[in-house]
């Protein structure tokens, strides 16, 4: 499950999980809607990784803190750090392997 | 065994999905990536018949629910390889088909200019609907002569404060129309027989630089918006299906490819017009076809 998350909580939920993965997208954004079943899947498969979706309308802390200039972009934390910024469109494969 | 693997979930790949799964056949449909194609990038689809206007992404979405509504299966691997016996390798496993049908479209071709690897999401985009509201009130290019690029400056100029629209050649392959309405525009400047050679910028892109008739201009962007085509994928399938030069693969009658059982539609196979229009008449005919076949 992807949960949707604001930009107030993400200190928090990077903070209290091992790992978090947080997708950015708009509803502007064709791409980051189309990638939504891909990212689906792949929380359904990693259980163990948090995942969650912000809208970047609504969330000038983090992409500003994490200079959001494209989207979609699937932010990895490990430990409350950042790991990985994966920018546009992947696979899912591919996605795995830098999730993992 | 499946009645038909189709590689790829875009208009083509799910138009033919929605024709098989209607004609009652047992379906599987790979994606590498995600579902929906190139038309995802689009801002605006006018060139549909009966669909006035909508935008790719929604038309996309439209059609992706109505396929997975229809009970049909979609597994996000990769296809690696496939055998004239119609098996089919991915990332994660083995799967047979009775029939194949190749609609692995196209990607966006890059300018394969130093940075330009580097600075994809610092001011190197290949999607202007997705990035374009980030740069409200900056400067930027876009890169292109089809109708892709056109849009993309039509849409980009009621956002951003400036765009160049930098094109090789001294005519454009897109819709005059489209061309009309950016002459309109007062804050869109045209550098015909131009070519990006060089992008600047360390953390993002600052500047870059354009020949023209061997003089080189240094212009000042926040971003660059690459649209100058799309190249296929079907590199994989080399050992066993006839692919032209360019990587498209050879079609007597525009659905057949040279292995039986083995079809092809949309944008991977070469032809003249690459449209939405044509990948979804693609889609219908190779489902109709391989079911026709299958059951001779």
């Amino acid at each position: 499950m992807v949960k949707e998350i604001k930009d107030t909580e993400y200190k928090s939920i990077i903070k209290d999980n091992k790992k978090v993965v947080i997708d950015c997208y708009a509803n502007w954004c064709g791409p980051c809607k189309m990638l939504a079943p891909v990212v689906d899947a792949l929380s359904e498969e990693l259980k163990d990784i948090v995942f969650c979706k912000v809208n970047v309308d609504e969330a000038e802390v983090i992409t500003g803190e994490y200079e959001i200039m494209s989207i979609p972009t699937l932010l990895i934390f490990e430990d409350g750090i950042l790991k990985e910024k994966v920018v546009g469109l992947k696979s899912k494969s591919e996605l795995e392997e830098i999730i993992k | 065994m499946y009645d038909i693997i189709i590689v790829g979930a875009g208009p083509a790949g799910l138009t033919a999905a929605l024709y098989a799964a209607r004609a009652n056949k047992k379906v599987l449909v790979f994606e590498a990536k995600s579902p929906g194609g190139q038309i995802i990038n689009a801002h605006l689809v006018t060139n549909y018949p009966g669909v006035k206007s909508m935008s790719g992404s929604e038309f996309a979405e439209n059609l992706y629910n109505q396929v997975i509504d229809l009970g049909v299966e979609i597994k996000f691997e990769t296809v690696l390889s496939i055998d004239e016996d119609k098996n089919v390798i991915t990332n994660k496993d083995t799967y047979k088909a009775k029939s194949i049908i190749l609609a692995t479209g196209a990607d966006n071709r890059k300018l394969n200019i130093e940075n330009e690897d580097k600075l994809v999401g610092k001011g190197i985009s290949y999607c202007a609907t997705c990035d374009g509201n980030f740069y409200k009130n900056k400067v930027v290019a876009v890169v292109g002569g089809g109708n892709v690029a056109l849009e993309d400056v039509l849409y980009l100029s009621d956002i951003v404060s400036k765009v160049y629209l930098i094109h090789r050649r001294d005519s454009f392959k897109g819709s005059e129309l489209t061309l009309k309405e950016i002459e309109k525009k007062d804050n869109v400047e045209i550098l015909y027989n131009s070519t990006v050679t060089k992008i600047n910028g360390v953390d993002k892109v600052e500047s870059i630089v354009i020949n023209n008739n061997e003089q080189d201009q240094t212009i000042k962007i926040d971003c660059l918006f690459v649209a100058i085509g799309q190249e296929p994928k079907n590199i994989v399938f080399k050992n066993v299906i006839d692919i032209d030069e360019k990587g498209f693969i050879n079609t007597k009658d525009g659905v057949h490819t040279n292995i039986e059982g083995i079809y092809v539609a949309g944008d991977a196979r070469n032809k003249l017009l690459k449209q939405l229009t044509t990948a979804v008449s693609d889609g219908s005919i190779a489902a109709t076809v391989a079911i026709k076949e299958m059951e001779k």
